[in-house]
């Protein structure tokens, strides 16, 4: 039994078939991903209610942020996908000791920046998964 | 529009198999590997790659030229703080067995017989 450290963990995006590591990140999380059930109680049934599988799941998304520079391009790599949609390999490297990877497709993106006097110059985005991400 | 790389990288899902090389159960990109992309300019913008036709040069001529080549040291810099943390991670969990298995020595010792 290990507890993993955040730091360390990785980013990465794919560009022109290499993966190339994000910067400046302060979060990664993964969100949205369930088994999809249908109600199956029937009235002949008993008192509780009667769940079984769709046979598909609900990927979720992956919601990233961090320190934003708009001339780098770990950034606008990113940001780009809004004015070019296209889909777009991710991995995430956890900073476990056999560097385990989860690896999915993204199908679209959310990008937010913040402005606040209080904190620096802020990113935030939103990948939609498509397909199951890959454990290896 | 191609590229060639300068230095191995991690290979992409959507790298072909046949310009990978599989080390420890991940696929590479060697380095000199010449990539044909519509992307290869980000690589060559990076600082990971040198153009290789001049459609390439052309478009990373237009692109800004401050920030040319910094996604290769930010990329080399992260890479590489998280091999040291890994290493770290390593040492202490060899440590920590090294440290059980002298216990479990000691334990299993049989105490002296008296005479």
């Amino acid at each position: 039994m290990v507890k993993v450290a955040s730091k360390g963990t990785v980013l990465n995006q794919e560009i022109s078939m290499a993966q190339v590591a994000r910067a400046q990140l302060d979060s990664i999380t993964y969100t949205g991903a369930e088994s999809e059930v249908y109600d199956c109680t029937t009235l002949d049934g008993a008192v509780g209610r009667a769940f079984s599988q769709t046979g598909y799941s609900s990927v979720g998304e992956v919601s990233i942020s961090g320190f934003y520079d708009p001339v780098l391009a770990s950034h606008t790599e990113i940001r780009d996908l809004i004015a070019a949609p296209a889909e777009q390999n991710w991995e995430v490297i956890f900073a476990d000791t056999g560097t385990t990877t989860m690896s999915f497709a993204g199908a679209g993106i959310t990008w937010e920046n913040t402005v606040a006097m209080s904190d620096g110059l802020k990113f935030s985005a939103t990948i939609t998964v498509t397909g199951l991400p890959t454990y290896a | 529009m191609k590229c060639r790389l300068l230095f191995d990288m991690v290979a992409g899902p959507s790298a072909p198999d046949d310009i990978c090389v599989v080390e420890d159960g991940k696929r590479f990109l060697k380095a000199e590997t010449i990539l044909d992309n519509p992307d290869a300019y980000k690589l060559v913008h990076g600082g990971h790659a040198e153009s290789v036709d001049d459609e390439c040069r052309e478009k990373v001529k237009t692109m800004n030229q401050s920030t040319r080549g910094l996604m290769r040291e930010i990329h080399a810099r992260i890479t590489g703080e998280m091999e040291e943390f890994q290493a770290s991670l390593q040492e202490e969990a060899e440590e920590s067995a090294d440290m059980f298995e002298e216990e479990t020595d000691e334990e299993n010792e049989e105490p002296a017989s008296e005479s």
